[in-house]
């Protein structure tokens, strides 16, 4: 513990989960969705329906915070000549898995930032998420233990990893110019949003602080069930709880019980299924939704991928009707996680390396 | 870097389109006028469709209103039924029943009326909304769970009732909020 | 190893098999008497599958008799059944007499188990209020309908009006079908108003047979529970907690097979589902009965 105190990382892992955990609960506070104050996959829902891949009306906001997660991210691993276009490590299946990754979250309602925002908000419901995620988490470990792997990434040519920075510089340009292409939602959750700069900005800092200190909430996950309390990432973790806890109570916003959660349903089963889809997928492709943004913004095309593959699933989710609802999940939510598992299973038998003979 | 011709034909060329692009977006009158963008008239049109709807919606339930105002509770409940028979799947006859089924006292009733309403459109429980009703469900969720608890407790088992409880959840969530 | 397996799969064959044999039901049939709404076939019609699911459900062979109002309550004293399905009135009257045990209660239309008796005119009536029934004519519905006599005659009685002397005179229509004559008794004119029970006006107003604003509702009832089965005092009670947990356990989905042909029991029945209730929600129609001096509370 003493070698960890002494270490600049360990300062900022604290950092960036702390500041994760009071501005998830702050966004809300100031305007965001109760209880989503950072969603990855509410806001990739958002964004896909503001970019047209939905038509959910009540679905439609370019998030502020996903661009300043990526262009933050951008930012600091330029400040830090840490930006290097890497990638090459199983495109296909990475984009499909960003599908899935927002599959299972939309069928839980949401990422695993908003769980634990949700659990520190006192709604019970979210426990059965925690047991998926940490179950998926495990069986990625076992997976990888076992000898799946999707390949390295190698350092690429041509600037690649630009482009999904570009992308989001982009949707700023259409956030801040509105034009009439661009779907912004006049009532529904997507009309709910902390005023722009504070979104933008807490976005920007959360970016540039996950870049530093590669703090994942799936990677404290795992970094916990492998090293426990020597791993830096999970004392991030406690600082993301303390800080998801501490502003929830500060705020107001604690409610604790089982029933009448905001954005909460009590299907149990397809809530730790939804999840461990999401725990596990986040393992073996090296980070969870939040992680892959940030990823993606210093130059990980592989990453980008995945949020390509987010914002497809994003469309998907809604236009299909597989994300659930405070009523429950409905028979495509139910069918398209059985699907993503399949996917996982399927992708680790092909990924596996094995003894020759 | 630009290392040979190719690279500064590119980079010319690269700044043209650049030009290009520019003058298109800023140079007011670069659009002729003559074709209506598509993404301006979806928004009309989506708008028209909304206050159509709502138009719809005050003139089609005006009689059941009145007759609400007058405290026709049977008669109002008599002519939802006619204009569910008329607007088959229209989800404001389950609002207005809720309604009535809560000032006669059915609260349970109420409660899966209002469930049906809003899953069919949470427009009744968003504040920016026209159509908001937030306060007559908190009134009816306020008054009902209380009473549909007690009856589970002296009828455990009660499939009835414990829908009437999930369907009263339901509400509680959708009324205090988050992404949907 | 495969000499240790082969007799448990073949044990495990035999089970299977064994489960899957439709072996017929033994035994005399439970009788299970149904009041007649309209007609003995149109009763048969409606509720033999409810009594194939029943039979299905409870492992013993049942049968639908229909039984005409008026005689249920002698052939229950009787013996003739061990359950029956009646309106809640007769529940209230079987309750009192034979000391029945209450199952559940039927759910149709707009108000679930329960339902309403309307004192209705049509909408250019010049009747406004209960006072201006003096000297009209009045259509009621059989005189053991909750909703059809019982809950207007009681309204009238607590409105300070006896149906006895103070219209011209009331009529009760004769054969089939009373509460739907009753309602187009007003509709086309024939009778000044009406004792509607508003289960059948919804439902004629549901199947444009009438429009809503055809008529006025003077009055309405107290909701009071609708259709009920019951279970004759010292019926088996492992039989009875079956047949109940069986029409609670009743969902639209529900099929049996009759003649090759997959039927919806609750479609054919006219019945949205059953619900638990207890004794006390019946208390309204035995104050209805006390007001009315109507069974079982009828003083001569």
């Amino acid at each position: 513990m003493n070698v960890l105190v002494r270490s600049r990382h360990f300062w900022l892992v604290l950092a960036a989960g702390a500041a994760v955990g009071v501005f998830g609960g702050l966004l809300s506070f100031w305007g965001n969705p109760q209880n989503s104050g950072i969603c990855v996959s509410c806001f990739i829902e958002n964004s896909s329906g503001a970019l047209g891949l939905h038509s959910n009306q009540r679905m439609q906001y370019l998030r502020p915070e996903l661009i300043g997660f990526v262009l933050g991210s951008l930012l600091c691993a330029v400040g830090f000549r840490e930006f290097a276009s890497r990638g090459g490590s199983a495109p296909l299946a990475r984009l499909v898995a960003g599908i899935f990754l927002i599959v299972g979250s939309a069928v839980f309602i949401g990422c695993p930032i908003k769980l634990f925002l949700r659990l520190g908000a006192g709604d019970l419901s979210a426990l059965s998420g925690v047991f998926g995620l940490v179950a998926g988490v495990w069986l990625g470990l076992q997976s990888l233990a076992r000898g799946i792997d999707l390949g390295r990434s190698h350092s690429e040519r041509g600037g690649g990893g630009l482009w999904v920075p570009t992308l989001f510089v982009l949707l700023l340009l259409f956030l801040l110019v509105r034009p009439a292409f661009i779907a912004f939602s006049e009532r529904g959750s997507a009309a709910q949003h902390a005023p722009l700069l504070l979104s933008l900005g807490a976005g920007l800092l959360l970016g540039a602080l996950a870049q530093r200190s590669r703090f994942c909430i799936t990677g404290s996950l795992r970094d916990s069930l492998l090293m426990g309390r020597r791993s830096p990432l999970f004392w991030g973790f406690i600082a993301f709880l303390a800080g998801v806890v501490a502003t929830s109570l500060l705020t107001g916003q604690f409610r604790y019980g089982l029933y009448g959660q905001p954005g909460a349903h009590v299907d149990y089963v397809w809530s730790f299924l939804g999840m461990l889809l999401v725990g596990w997928l986040s393992t073996l492709i090296g980070g969870c939704p939040f992680r892959q943004l940030v990823k993606a913004g210093e130059g990980d095309t592989d990453a980008g991928l995945v949020v390509i593959g987010m914002l497809l699933g994003g469309g998907l989710v809604q236009t299909w009707g597989i994300a659930a609802t405070a009523a429950g999940v409905e028979l495509p939510g139910k069918v398209a996680v059985l699907t993503g598992l399949a996917f996982i299973i399927l992708l680790s038998l092909f990924s596996r390396e094995r003894a020759p003979g | 870097m630009p290392r040979d011709r190719f690279d500064q034909i590119l980079l010319a060329a690269l700044a043209v389109t650049l030009t290009g692009l520019g003058l298109l977006l800023l140079v007011p009158g670069a659009s002729t006028g003559q074709v209506a963008s598509p993404a301006l008239s979806r928004q009309v049109e989506k708008e028209m469709l909304s206050q159509a709807r709502l138009s719809l919606l005050e003139r089609r339930y005006a009689p059941v209103h009145r007759l609400l105002d007058q405290g026709e509770l049977s008669a109002a409940m008599l002519k939802l039924e006619e204009l569910s028979r008329d607007l088959p799947g229209e989800v404001h006859s389950n609002l207005l029943r809720g309604d009535v089924l809560w000032r006669m006292g059915q609260l349970d009733k109420a409660l899966t009326q209002f469930a049906l309403a809003v899953r069919g459109n949470p427009d009744y429980v968003d504040a920016a909304s026209p159509l908001n009703q937030r306060d007559l469900i908190e009134a009816a969720l306020t008054q009902g769970l209380p009473q549909v608890r007690d009856r589970l407790r002296s009828q455990p088992g009660s499939r009835v009732l414990e829908q009437v409880l999930r369907d009263g959840y339901y509400l509680q969530s959708r009324l205090a909020g988050g992404c949907e | 190893m495969k000499i240790v397996h082969l007799p448990l799969l073949a044990l495990l064959l035999a089970v299977l098999l064994l489960a899957g044999c439709d072996r017929p039901l033994s035994g005399p049939p439970l009788r299970i008497g149904y009041m007649n709404c309209n007609s003995a076939a149109e009763t048969v019609q409606r509720f033999h599958p409810l009594t194939v699911y029943l039979q299905e459900r409870l492992g013993v062979p049942c049968e639908t008799v229909p039984v005409d109002t008026q005689d249920f309550e002698g052939r229950f004293a009787a013996g003739e059944f061990a359950f029956g399905h009646f309106n809640s009135l007769l529940y209230v009257i079987l309750k009192e007499n034979l000391d029945i045990e209450l199952l559940a209660t039927e759910m149709r239309g707009q108000y679930g188990s329960s339902t309403a008796g309307g004192i209705i005119v049509r909408a250019d009536s010049p009747i406004r209020s209960l006072d201006d029934l003096r000297g009209k004519r009045m259509l009621y519905g059989p005189q053991l309908a909750p909703t059809g006599y019982l809950a207007q005659y009681d309204l009238m009685l607590q409105a300070g009006l006896d149906p006895e002397r103070d219209l011209a005179y009331y009529a009760i229509p004769h054969g089939s079908f009373k509460h739907e004559k009753v309602i187009y008794g007003v509709y086309f004119g024939e009778y000044d108003v009406a004792a509607a029970p508003m289960l059948d006006l919804e439902i004629m107003i549901r199947e444009g047979k009438v429009n809503a604003d055809d008529f006025r509702v003077l009055a309405q009832s107290d909701i009071i529970p609708y259709c009920t089965f019951g279970a004759a005092k010292g019926a088996d009670p492992q039989l009875v907690a079956k047949f109940r947990q069986a029409l609670l356990d009743l969902t639209p989905e529900t099929t049996v097979e009759i003649a090759g042909e997959r039927v919806k029991v609750l479609k054919a029945a006219w019945i949205d589902g059953f619900e638990a209730r207890t004794d006390e929600d019946y208390d309204p129609i035995r104050g209805m009965a006390r007001r009315a001096n109507m069974p079982p509370y009828q003083e001569f």
